[in-house]
């Protein structure tokens, strides 16, 4: 075994020869849209996600589905078409799946990728120096629990659904090409979650510029309504001696901890390559990329927002 | 008012704080959650609709008290207020006459508008309906009596179709034209309605 769950990695990796390991991971989500097509766009790219975040190239897929036997068939059919047009383009071939039954309906992939010679990317080999990508704004959670409380506009609605779809892969091929030390996707614990991993992973610590940070516009006015996830509450708790936040933009604070369904990927690079990298995902239709932050030799606290 | 949302996931304690608040013009919303993230997030929900919230905590069940509209300042203001009275009280008259019209009934009218303002506690809000619209528009006496009310902070409301029935509605001297949802709005929020 090569990763495991010592750093909290996104998939593990095990070798299977001299030049060859697997990399599998498993996540599944209950509906962030109403659109059943694309909850299974979604579910499956927010799979395939973890594969990319580690440098991998998806393989195989398993499926994870729960639904309530009431509900209507062709819902599921949709579902299901979504995820697997969305596994074909990512040269993943589904294998098969295990189906239970369940009051909500979850959907959700376990991926088999590869990695070739070795290389892949973890999310603890952040280096003092570095700085930080990341490569989609911040606040999914937050307006995809405004849409569940049927607040949002249609023209937000599809704003998040467009952010969701945004696949990583795209992006994770472009890091190959750059002096690359970690990578990781957020998701369920956040910006700060995620990157609180990153640092503490390689015993560094990080510093994140909150005017930096694209957030998603209707995120800033759901938060100050209190349209905000459990999750972004219990991830702050997880996490108060961990951090440091220093920037008078308190309201933003709580987006920092937002749980993102097919967030995008954090990235830690040479401060040469950044720009460049930079350059390449934006052309790559990354719009929202930019640098946020950048990793220093350890402080007294593993993660500073400013 | 209660509501109870205890149980339910994210966002839903807010979205039923939202519904609740949406049909209260004036009181004390009180929402009940058992968790840290719905309390804190109905708290900044009231405090981003301009109310002010408290909250207790007792056995893992957080009660949070969200004041709307002005519960410090209106009721100082208020004659009733020094006596420690904001009943909300509503005098609803839909004559101009006490009792029949027999030449003393008009003039009692007369006297019992004049006398509302020496009550202790006001009344909120005065409605008036049928030939009641004539206090408020020819009748130069009321209409003296309520202007000193409506200068008390006193809510004079006529209604607008008995106005235009009666074709006094270019004459109104006090208050405000009124229709029947407005009516019936105040008549259920009151805690006492007195009928002329």
């Amino acid at each position: 075994m090569v990763v495991g769950f010592e750093t909290s990695d996104d998939a593990g990796v095990f070798k299977i020869d001299d030049d060859k390991s697997l990399v599998q991971t498993v996540d599944f989500i209950t509906p962030v849209v109403d659109d059943p097509y694309k909850f299974g766009q979604i579910a499956a790219l927010n799979s395939l996600s973890d594969v990319y975040a580690m440098g991998g190239t998806p393989l195989t897929a398993m499926s994870i589905l729960m639904y309530n036997c009431d509900i209507d068939t062709t819902l599921i059919q949709q579902m299901m078409q979504g995820a697997c047009d969305e596994l074909r383009k990512a040269n993943c071939t589904l294998v098969g799946g295990h189906t239970v039954e369940d009051d909500e309906v979850k959907l959700g992939f376990s991926i088999t990728g590869t990695v070739s010679n070795g290389k892949f990317y973890r999310n603890s080999t952040v280096r003092s120096g570095d700085l930080l990508i990341y490569t989609k704004p911040l606040g999914i959670g937050i307006v995809a629990t405004a849409l569940k409380g049927e607040l949002t506009t249609e023209e937000e609605t599809s704003q998040i659904e467009t952010i969701m779809l945004r696949s990583n892969a795209k992006a994770a091929d472009l890091l190959k090409k750059y002096d690359v030390s970690a990578c990781t996707d957020v998701t369920g614990f956040g910006l700060a979650g995620h990157g609180f991993e990153m640092a503490a992973g390689a015993k560094k610590s990080i510093a994140i510029e909150i005017d930096k940070i694209p957030f998603i516009e209707s995120a800033l006015k759901y938060a100050e309504m209190g349209i905000i996830p459990a999750g972004a509450y219990s991830n702050k708790q997880f996490m108060d001696a961990e951090y440091i936040f220093s920037s008078s933009d308190k309201e933003k604070e709580i987006i920092l901890f937002d749980p993102q369904t097919a967030g995008g990927l954090l990235i830690g690079v040479a401060e040469a390559d950044a720009s460049k990298l930079l350059a390449d995902l934006l052309a790559a239709g990354y719009p929202d990329a930019v640098v946020i932050g950048n990793v220093t030799d350890p402080t007294t606290t593993a993660v500073t927002f400013i | 008012m209660k509501i109870d949302a205890q149980g339910k996931p994210c966002p839903t304690p807010v979205i039923m704080t939202k519904k609740a608040l949406e049909n209260i013009d004036e009181g004390i919303l009180t929402v009940l959650v058992d968790n840290f993230a719905s309390k804190e997030n109905v708290i900044k929900f009231a405090q981003s609709q301009g109310h002010t919230a408290e909250f207790s905590e007792a056995d893992g069940v957080f009660t949070i008290d969200i004041a709307i509209g002005y519960p410090c300042e209106l009721p100082a203001k208020q004659q009733g207020a020094a006596n420690g009275n904001t009943e909300n009280i509503v005098v609803f008259i839909a004559t101009d006459s006490i009792g029949d019209d027999n030449g003393l009934g008009k003039t009692l009218m007369n006297g019992f508008i004049a006398n509302l303002i020496n009550m202790d506690t006001l009344p909120k809000t005065i409605i008036m309906v049928n030939s009641a619209i004539n206090l408020s528009t020819i009748n130069n006496d009321t209409v003296a009596a309520l202007q000193l009310l409506a200068d008390k902070d006193v809510e004079i409301l006529s209604c607008g179709a008995c106005l235009t029935f009666f074709k006094v509605e270019h004459d109104l001297k006090v208050g405000e034209i009124t229709d029947a949802h407005r009516v019936m709005t105040r008549l259920f929020e009151a805690d006492k309605v007195i009928r002329l």
